[in-house]
């Protein structure tokens, strides 16, 4: 971060309340794997605590926290429809607890417990193992809207943390790629953390694209320390500091044809499918093209020659959609 | 005016100009050059177009603005100054024009058809015309665009003519231009003095890669500042004894002249024949002309039958109104008279300054009024030409009314085609970016329903407890610590040799640089064979950069400490490795030769 991104920062961050959106990550195939390094409730242990720290650093502090299961997202707290866990909790009272995170404690778990009690009967083919984490984005996201009109003063600093152990799920880039879009728009950073496994690469770039932080721990069992050292600072804290995170992402695009990292390729003007040779008819969107290819000799030319002939699958750089 | 010239005579350029220090105007026709004194009607000088034997032009930014023609007959020559206040315009218009002619002869004498220097030219009668052509073509279309462009823009022509006046530059030209060139961009000029003083490269090799400055900067210097429009506001100077001094130059007399037109007439009709120049501006200074609008002084001023007869031609010109502007031309679009009944109710009042006599202020301000608008009218003539004539093309006719009033957005929408976009898989998106798809791995043996099962039961069956310590890792803090670390060394990027190196070497680095890059550019724009001596000296520029430049300095920078040799390192280093590419380049190429001269 530059110093002059550092006084935008300044200029847009002021030390006002924050509204955290967490999206807990509930994968039971991933949870469950025998592989994993961490069993759900451990993890909670140490997600509770960042919550409450989070809660404690400021008396105004928000929290809202979705899970993301499979094939259903759902909000933990505040729980919106339904009657709220308050009464249920007043009878546990427990003098040694301060109130607020006692409220959410509570909520997170029995939420999360009756989630998981009751199994989707239907559990189609292309659901299994992805976690519905656009539906939880667009569900943070629209909390966070609702949060911001009915603040009337304007001081709530919002953000998203994705807390996640699945791969990408093939079948939401739309959704996500839309996601990332709004919160880019709405000024929401996306802070992600896969907890294990390989890169998240859509939510790397979500995290990119807000100007998010994105962690993957080298030790699950540090979560508390992941956590509480790269996301807890709010967005006027991080323009004081230096915060670990991942800086560089890979935005080269492959071919959909060959799946080859491609520098100039063809791009279908309709779905913006790449090719890395001509074809008449776009295999994605199916879109005719009733035009002559340009010539080798022009096609080394890269984008000029590609500019004269508008609406033509143009060789482009290397940049994708959501580079841009 | 036009009496004075022969039939099919028109003129190309005029300009104020003293011939023999008398004023007069010094015309451009497409057949010869002549001078007219003022207030008269025939040319005393007049130079066929043939008979100009050469053209001899002042200094750029002398103090006297003029040309020199040279007549072949007589061996006599001509100089004329020009007096106006924008001379050097003026002057380079003639300039151009006459060495356009020059060049045309030249172009004819080359076509090699013997008929010595333009006999046929001499016919002053339209007659001449055709015999031209037939000894050459290029002779009858160069008259044309000059003679539109007279009629077409009426002196205003100085785009056109600037633009054949960069294609007319002589080599001389060109010379001067890189001078100024070179006075006026430092940085260029170090590259200069590195390359070719340096011998890198030569003098016309320098400048043929940058082409585009030296005709950019011909533009510029081509392009003139129109006249100020500021209101003359002659002040005196008092000397000692309280005596008063005007001083009057070109300018003044020019701006005198635009502000009032009666004095211009004045001047034309008494100088230089009845009253000298210096007499007439004395008389002006003291006449009741200048005096009136400065306060009081007016009623003492003696007599003086010119310039009394000048004001009150002046103040008639003011008094009158200006001639009416016809109306019948007037844009339907924008005339406010046609709708005028639909407004009978109206909340402002139409504007009567300028309606004579309704108000008092309008009389005493109107005469004010229309001087400024005379005069700034003057002004914009004098540099955009008068107003064109009305042409008549524009939509007047109904059709272009019709086509006016037709509003875009009452148009009913076309459906503009598009194509449906039906997307068969868009998992595809995904794998162009994230590779290939990873789900999660279900182990084989167990049901899916059974995972979710254990899954809540492992669940519920451990409590989360919040108030047991936590089993941080010691590498997880060691792993955060070395990110950080990372990403903060990013935001900083290491020194580089403008903070390093003294100023002096870090601009000998910097210019060095330069210098190497120019031979390379060099270097490869010559690898045709054609170009092979240059190619070889490219080579030799390119291996003595490398071996003395380069390395002398390396050895200040090192003398300097480590630091400094690291810095002008790096700096070079792109260079050094675009340089032994090069070479290696030229080496092959060298080897290769004498095969392909074999086979050949």
């Amino acid at each position: 971060m530059t110093s002059v991104i550092t006084s935008v920062c300044l200029l847009n961050y002021k030390d006002d309340s924050n509204l955290l959106v967490i999206v807990i990550d509930t994968n039971p195939f991933e949870w469950e794997h025998p592989s994993a390094p961490l069993k759900l409730n451990l993890a909670l242990k140490h997600i509770l605590a960042f919550m409450n720290a989070h809660l404690a650093g400021r008396h105004d502090n928000r929290l809202a926290v979705i899970a993301s299961h499979v094939g259903a997202s759902k909000f933990l707290y505040p729980t919106l429809n339904e009657p709220t866990p308050g009464s249920k909790v007043q009878t546990k009272k427990d003098a040694n607890v301060y109130q607020v995170f006692k409220v959410v404690n509570d909520a997170v778990l029995t939420g999360i417990a009756k989630l998981l009690q009751d199994p989707r009967p239907t559990l189609e083919e292309k659901d299994l193992g992805s976690s519905k984490i656009a539906a939880s984005l667009s569900l943070g996201l629209c909390y966070i809207n609702q949060a911001l009109k009915s603040d009337g003063m304007g001081h709530v600093k919002p953000r998203i943390l994705v807390l996640t152990v699945s791969p990408d799920s093939s079948s939401d880039y739309i959704p996500i790629m839309n996601c990332i879009f709004s919160a880019q728009k709405a000024n929401i950073p996306i802070d992600v953390c896969k907890i294990w496994g390989e890169d998240a690469v859509f939510l790397q770039q979500a995290a990119h694209i807000t100007e998010g932080i994105y962690m993957r721990p080298d030790d699950p069992r540090g979560l508390l320390q992941t956590l509480m050292f790269s996301f807890l600072p709010d967005m006027f804290s991080r323009s004081y500091l230096h915060l670990p995170g991942q800086d560089e992402v890979d935005f080269r695009a492959a071919c959909f044809c060959h799946k080859r990292i491609v520098d100039i390729g063809f791009v279908c003007s309709v779905c913006l499918s790449i090719f890395c040779s001509f074809s008449p008819v776009c295999s994605t969107c199916r879109t005719k093209f009733a035009f002559q290819p340009l010539l080798p000799s022009a096609r080394r030319l890269g984008a000029k020659a590609g500019a004269s002939n508008p609406g033509s699958p143009r060789p482009s750089s290397s940049s994708t959609p959501s580079a841009s | 005016m036009s009496l004075m010239w022969d039939a099919g005579e028109s003129v190309k350029t005029q300009a104020e100009a003293q011939f023999r220090k008398r004023p007069g105007t010094a015309y451009l026709t497409n057949r010869r050059l002549a001078w007219v004194p003022q207030g008269g009607l025939a040319p005393t000088v007049s130079v066929k177009h043939d008979d100009i034997g050469g053209l001899f032009v002042s200094a750029e930014g002398a103090a006297r603005v003029m040309v020199k023609v040279v007549e072949n007959k007589t061996n006599t020559s001509h100089s004329f100054v020009f007096t106006s206040s924008n001379a050097v315009r003026e002057r380079n218009e003639f300039k151009d024009s006459i060495s356009a002619v020059l060049a045309e002869r030249q172009l004819r004498a080359n076509a090699g058809t013997g008929a010595g220097t333009g006999s046929g030219v001499k016919g002053s009668s339209p007659a001449g015309s055709p015999s031209v052509s037939d000894v050459s073509t290029p002779g009858t279309p160069k008259m044309g665009p000059g003679q539109s462009k007279m009629s077409g823009l009426n002196g205003s022509g100085s785009s056109s003519s600037s633009r054949t006046g960069l294609s007319r530059t002589g080599p001389s030209a060109e010379l001067k231009l890189r001078f100024e060139l070179l006075k006026q961009n430092k940085e260029l000029a170090t590259l200069h003095k590195e390359l070719v003083m340096g011998k890198h490269v030569s003098e016309e090799e320098f400048w043929e890669s940058r082409k585009h400055l030296l005709r950019n900067k011909a533009a510029i210097d081509q392009q003139q500042k129109g006249q100020s429009s500021a209101w003359l506001d002659l002040k005196p100077e008092t000397g000692e004894s309280n005596d008063v001094k005007y001083v009057m130059t070109p300018q003044v007399i020019h701006s005198v002249c635009q502000q009032y037109p009666s004095i211009k007439r004045a001047y034309d009709t008494f100088v230089p024949d009845k009253l000298s120049e210096a007499e007439f501006w004395k008389r002006y200074f003291q006449s009741r002309f200048f005096h009136r609008s400065r306060s009081g002084r007016g009623a003492n001023e003696p007599d003086d039958d010119i310039f009394d007869r000048a004001l009150e031609e002046d103040e008639e010109e003011t008094k009158s109104a200006p001639k009416r502007i016809k109306l019948d031309h007037i844009n339907r679009l924008v005339d406010l008279s046609t709708t005028e009944e639909d407004h009978f109710e109206s909340y402002t009042s139409p504007d009567s300054t300028m309606a004579a006599g309704k108000t008092k202020e309008s009389k005493e301000a109107m005469p004010l009024i229309r001087r400024f608008n005379r005069y700034a009218q003057r002004v914009l003539n004098s540099t955009v030409g008068p107003r064109k004539p009305f042409t008549g093309s524009e939509p007047f006719n109904m059709n272009g009314v019709e086509r006016a009033i037709v509003l875009e957005d009452l148009q009913e929408q076309k459906e503009a085609s598009k194509i449906m976009l039906d997307i068969q898989d868009t998992r595809r998106y995904f794998e162009s970016q994230g590779g290939e798809v990873t789900s999660s791995k279900v182990p084989e043996a167990q049901h899916r329903g059974d995972i979710l099962k254990q899954f809540y039961k492992d669940f519920t069956e451990h409590d989360v407890e919040l108030n047991r310590p936590f089993n941080i890792p010691d590498t997880t803090f060691t792993y955060l610590m070395k990110n950080v670390k990372v990403n903060r060394a990013r935001t900083m990027p290491p020194k580089d040799g403008s903070q390093v190196l003294p100023p002096q070497l870090y601009q000998d680095a910097l210019s060095c640089h330069a210098a190497g890059n120019e031979i390379l550019r060099h270097f490869w724009a010559s690898t045709s064979a054609d170009k092979a001596a240059k190619h070889t000296r490219m080579v030799e520029s390119l291996k003595k950069i490398r071996e003395e430049n380069i390395n002398s300095l390396m050895i200040q920078a090192s003398s300097l400490g480590v630091e400094c040799l690291d810095a002008i390192k790096m700096m070079l280093k792109p260079m050094g490795e675009a340089i032994e590419k090069a070479l290696k380049q030229a080496e092959a190429a060298r080897l290769k030769q004498p095969l392909v001269r074999k086979l050949a």
